[in-house]
């Protein structure tokens, strides 16, 4: 059994007209200790997909399909069942630590609430418990920090800071939802190599969410690329971004600026991307593909087995390989190394 | 750094209150109505002679700015001046209507901010629900029917008709009040043990105090329910359900703290209305208050009295406001802090 197992997902949101489909039938697995990337730019369902994780499921939308979290379903959990389960089970970081750590409630609140709330511990045993924390995310000072507001600290330390509280109570799942988004460059790199820490020294498993697939390579085993509320391919982190099969996929790669295509312009995905309000008829990427065949523009894709553990949803498949293994055309080494 | 925050207000709370005193020496320098003639009455103030000698000792043959020197030097000693009307000092007056006001204005305000954001709270949890609904229009009713004419109401419903409370004054006639030990007659009573008086002068708050706090209720629900909304859909708050804190502790710590700040700011506005629906309310009530101590002063042209009470009413809503920004700093470490 998976520690979370998301099996045909489907979340609309009822409206006057036709409902607006924002997870259309995803399926995830991640197990214990591994670090998974939902990559997919906004509005692809990604943030919606993961927090459903927690049991949050955006106002007026209903979910079908189910969420297994070590085992127990969370979208048929009671309210009672659901609040034992966050926190302790599975915990989120969310994007802006600007807004995400209360204004008004000093960090020793904002770290040991949950702790005397699960754990049932004392004042003194939370702080202690608090502190050791700041310790674990390197945050120098860590006694000093308690009383201090999150005003006191820069972006990044403040990412740390909700990290710390995220982790108190040792989840099995954390879900990092554009963690490093909000951050200076210099400070990414320091708080995604702090997730890869933790989670090594923890043996908890991550779900990591953003649209940097740079980001990813650094970071993820496994990657689901998604695209207007459904998955377009799937697969080990290094061969997805190696050998992109998706022609949205390898879009995504050639958009992304590195040392080598210096002095040249990037590559931009053309059109808009499909959002749930008008989302194309058959594969939602099709008027964006340059691939398309009449085909694309009915039928929607399914997400098909293609070897070495990868699968993905698309009838034309450009980039196969002559030879039908799984690799695909190879990059020019841009990724990966 | 919270007691230069603290200091930083006290100054500030000083310069407004010299700011008052020009502002209301000016006021009564401007005002039209001269006040040795309407203190003399018509026949002595057709007589020029007297006119004159009565300026002379009240000191208003004087340029303005010695007036005003004048008048500053005997306010630093406490002297207010005599009330034309009582007789009495101003100063002494004030501290006899005093505390009939500030017990009226102090159980209406608990009053208003207990229902006014208990109310607010539940509008915002139970959101475009029934409920909110019909609080939205208690809310309407509260801050826009105007008070001296919900005064007449409840007189004519409570006391009239259903006879559950008195109607008018601090206590029954023939009632003595309780030992004067802070003047509050609730309080009074309860020190001293005195439980029919207790009970007598609780009755007689009960409706005045209402009556005044039902704009206030009406204000401090709207700006809860509305602040708590906007709290509710901030990202900390999805912070604290993420962590699978308590429905209960979520509300109590992490919205109301934040949406507490504005209605706070809110509240020394609204004891500002308060304390001009005072001066209905204690008229309707006869309430022996400053409220109708200003109504009598004014009706009357009495000077001193007008100016006296418009320095006070003016030094407690500035004290009121002192109170608002340090329980502000209190909330918000933002504010006490930068």
């Amino acid at each position: 059994m998976s520690l979370l197992e998301i099996d045909d997902l489907t979340i609309s949101l009822a409206t006057t007209g036709a409902p607006r489909v924002l997870v259309d039938g995803v399926s995830l697995t991640v197990d214990s200790g591994q670090m998974v990337g939902l990559a997919g730019e906004s509005g692809s369902g990604k943030t919606v997909t993961a927090l459903t994780a927690l049991g949050f499921v955006p106002d007026g939308a209903t979910a079908t399909g189910a969420v297994r979290l070590d085992g127990e379903d969370v979208l048929t959990m009671s309210k009672k069942r659901l609040r034992e389960v966050r926190g302790t089970t599975v915990a989120m970081v969310f994007q802006d630590p600007m807004t995400s750590l209360h204004p008004m409630l000093s960090v020793e609140t904002q770290l040991t609430e949950q702790l005397r709330v699960h754990r049932s511990l004392s004042r003194r045993a939370a702080k202690a418990r608090a502190i050791e924390m700041l310790e674990l995310v390197r945050i120098p000072n860590p006694s000093k920090a308690l009383s201090a507001y999150p005003h006191h600290f820069s972006g990044g330390m403040r990412q740390r800071i909700a990290i710390a509280g995220a982790l108190a109570c040792e989840p099995k799942l954390l879900i990092a939802d554009e963690v490093t988004t909000a951050l200076d460059v210099t400070v990414q790199a320091g708080i995604l190599g702090l997730l890869e820490q933790l989670r090594r020294e923890l043996g908890m498993a991550v779900v990591f969410i953003t649209h940097d697939l740079g980001v990813m390579n650094v970071t993820t085993d496994e990657l689901y690329v998604m695209y207007s509320g459904r998955v377009a391919e799937r697969g080990g982190t290094r061969q997805v971004l190696a050998a992109p099969r998706h022609p949205y996929t390898r879009a995504l790669v050639d958009a992304l600026p590195d040392a080598q295509n210096l002095g040249h312009p990037l590559v931009a995905i053309p059109g808009e991307a499909a959002t749930p309000e008008r989302r194309p008829a058959g594969c939602a990427f099709h008027p964006r593909c340059a691939f398309a065949e009449d085909r694309c523009r009915t039928e929607v894709p399914e997400l098909l087995p293609i070897g070495a553990g990868r699968v993905l949803a698309c009838h034309v498949d450009p980039f196969a390989p002559a030879d039908g293994s799984a690799t695909g055309v190879l990059l020019d080494g841009r990724i990966g190394s | 750094m919270f007691a230069r925050f603290v200091l930083k207000r006290v100054g500030a709370a000083v310069l407004l209150v010299f700011g008052i005193v020009v502002v209301t020496f000016a006021l009564t320098a401007l005002l039209p109505g001269d006040p040795a003639a309407a203190q003399l009455g018509d026949r002595a103030s057709g007589d020029p002679a007297i006119v004159e000698a009565y300026r002379k000792a009240h000191g208003l043959d004087q340029p303005l700015w010695t007036q005003f020197v004048l008048y500053l030097v005997h306010l630093v000693q406490g002297d207010l001046g005599t009330s034309l009307q009582s007789r009495n000092p101003v100063l002494s007056d004030l501290a006899q209507f005093g505390p009939a006001s500030f017990e009226l204005a102090v159980t209406a305000t608990a009053i208003a901010v207990i229902v006014g954001v208990g109310l607010g709270i539940l509008a915002a949890l139970r959101a475009n629900g029934p409920l909110d609904h019909t609080l939205r229009v208690v809310s309407l009713g509260g801050v826009s029917i105007p008070i001296f004419w919900l005064s007449l109401i409840a007189v004519f419903l409570f006391s009239t008709q259903l006879r559950l409370f008195p109607s008018s004054g601090r206590l029954n006639p023939g009632e003595t009040p309780p030992n004067h030990i802070t003047g509050l007659y609730v309080l009074d009573s309860v020190i001293t043990a005195n439980w029919a008086t207790l009970g007598s002068s609780v009755a007689h708050l009960i409706l005045p105090a209402l009556v005044l706090a039902a704009p206030m209720v009406g204000l401090l629900l709207r700006f809860t329910r509305s602040s708590m909304l906007e709290v509710i859909g901030n990202d900390y708050v999805r912070s604290a359900n993420a962590k699978g804190l308590p429905a209960g502790l979520v509300v109590r710590r992490h919205i109301l703290r934040g949406a507490l700040v504005p209605v706070i700011t809110v509240l020394g506005s609204a004891f500002a209305s308060l304390l001009a629906g005072t001066v209905l309310v204690e008229q309707i009530f006869a309430w022996p208050g400053i409220g109708s101590y200003a109504y009598r002063s004014a009706s009357n042209l009495d000077l001193p009295a007008i100016v006296g009470v418009t320095l006070f009413v003016a030094i407690v809503f500035i004290l009121v406001n002192f109170l608002v920004d340090i329980l502000y700093g209190l909330i918000d470490p933002r504010i006490r802090t930068s």
